[in-house]
């Protein structure tokens, strides 16, 4: 089947709702991290893998502004390349797309196939990488939100003690904010067909930091009335491997780029609702964590059954 | 017999007084008939399944909505809690109003709750910024029966008893205070004398 609209509303809302948090909240931190030797049976054995410590990366290159935030930063780093030593000690550097090397943003780690010369690397390197890594994860979701809260998620730690092991790829951990679109309902708008397309989509915000809570919740409730560009469901930025699609994205992606050119066709946020879950439940059912539920309306202005 | 030439003037002059003869006619007709419209808005409201089965608060007869336990207790109301309530005074505050007489034109107004406002007043118990009203329409979590079966063998007395990882089920949503108001809308539009 080919993708319809609820995969481009995912597809669009998504991409805003990450560039929203980064953007305007500064949802990200830098940090210059090891990148630990990992095994992974999904990959083929061709693959050397090596994690750092954190999920998710950020990979809008379109953030670095120039422009010095209050993190003291002009922006998220992409990381773009690994350095390191070989056993001998030699030092290295591997740019993006040398060497076999991806980069799994979504996973927050790298593998490649060999060095800039063909060689493998081995298991025993020391890598490290420049890299921005998201206060909140991301996450498209089709878990209802009971499940979501009761589920016991691992927590990957953005500050304090940080684990000295790659973090396990594919696993949803936290923070993190789980995205669905529950219900969906074109209502007559205008002779000739034209639709307004009402989705309903929820947001379930989970983490160990109260006051991360309250900082994506008060965004979240200020972007009602705003309107965010529709981005093709084929046009997602990241590759099964978790890496950027180049061919779509030849010099790096930018949601900001993607702002600027698709200003015809956009999606409208009616309305927004935010709430905690309250201490009571929270106590019962996961007590380490703080939750926070958002409702978005999303407004479409369609002819569905043109298309 | 000749014609007989009314001024327009005169004519206008007329209209103009009409509205105020008009008023203590209708108004009485009017205002019985929007109590009755009223009454049946109520009367509506009162004997839907939903608003039973909150009143009723236990799971005496197996629930429309929630296939374990009361609906009630799905929602997570605390047992002196009468959740219906705030719902049945605010559209009992509904009133017709005279507004003003322009020419030959009466002018009458009916105010009831909106349904934003009725959402804002009837928040989740668990979620405040969410509102238990429009859940039942929409569908809603089982987040509530944690509240339910806390403490002394459930305060609302139609929770779940159960521990941890049993889910409360799957939520039937179904038209509520929408579909009400609309009836009732409905015919205050068709409204005649």
């Amino acid at each position: 089947m080919k993708p319809q609209f609820q995969h481009t509303l995912v597809t669009s809302f998504y991409l805003w709702f990450d560039n929203y948090l980064q953007k305007k909240g500064e949802a990200y931190k830098n940090t210059t991290g090891i990148f630990y030797n990992m095994t992974d049976d999904r990959l083929d054995s061709s693959y050397n893998v090596y994690s750092s410590p954190y999920k998710q990366f950020v990979f809008d290159s379109g953030l670095h502004t120039g422009v010095v935030n209050s993190q003291g930063t002009e922006g998220p780093i992409v990381l773009d390349r690994i350095s390191g030593q070989r056993e001998n000690g030699n030092s290295f550097e591997i740019p993006q797309g040398t060497s076999g090397l991806k980069i799994d943003y979504e996973n927050g780690r790298v593998f490649f196939t060999g060095d800039n010369n063909s060689n493998l690397p081995g298991d025993s390197l020391s890598l490290s990488g420049q890299f921005a890594v998201k206060d909140f994860n991301l996450y498209v979701t089709n878990q209802t939100e009971e499940d979501l809260v009761v589920e016991k998620f691992a927590t990957n730690n953005r500050f304090g003690n940080i684990q000295t092991s790659g973090v396990a790829p594919y696993d949803q951990v936290l923070p993190a904010v789980f995205i669905g679109a529950e219900t969906i309902k074109n209502e007559p708008l205008a002779f000739g067909g034209l639709d307004t397309t009402k989705t309903n989509v929820k947001a379930v915000v989970m983490t160990t930091d109260l006051y991360c809570l309250d900082c994506v919740l008060s965004m979240a409730a200020d972007a009602q009335k705003r309107s965010f560009a529709k981005v093709n469901f084929s046009d997602f930025p990241v590759t099964e491997f978790g890496d950027i699609k180049t061919a779509t994205y030849p010099t790096g992606y930018s949601y900001n780029q993607i702002e600027k050119s698709n200003t015809s066709e956009m999606f409208h946020i009616e309305e927004v609702n935010v709430s905690k879950l309250s201490d009571r439940v929270t106590k019962k059912v996961n007590p380490d964590i703080f939750i926070g539920f958002i409702d978005f309306e999303i407004h479409k202005y369609r002819s569905p059954r043109a298309e | 017999m000749s014609n007989v030439v009314v001024p327009r003037l005169a004519v206008e002059a007329v209209l103009k007084q009409t509205g105020r003869f008009v008023k203590p006619v209708v108004e009485p007709k009017l205002i019985k008939e929007f109590r009755k419209i009223k009454e049946e808005m109520l009367s509506e409201f009162d004997s839907h399944s939903a608003t039973r089965e909150l009143v009723g608060k236990t799971s005496s007869v197996p629930s429309a909505f929630v296939s374990h336990g009361s609906l009630f207790g799905f929602i997570g109301f605390d047992k002196s809690d009468n959740p219906t309530e705030i719902v049945r005074e605010m559209l009992k505050t509904s009133e017709l109003k005279f507004i003003k007489i322009k020419n030959e034109v009466v002018d009458f107004k009916v105010f009831y709750p909106s349904k934003k406002e009725l959402f804002s007043a009837t928040p989740l118990p668990w979620a405040t910024g969410r509102s238990w009203l429009e859940g039942i329409e929409s569908g809603m979590s089982g987040l509530g029966r944690y509240l339910s079966e806390e403490s002394e063998a459930s305060r609302s007395g139609g929770g779940i008893q159960s521990e941890g990882t049993i889910r409360s089920g799957r939520f039937r949503n179904a038209k509520y205070i929408s579909e009400i108001l609309n009836n009732f809308i409905k015919k205050i539009n068709n409204l005649s004398l």
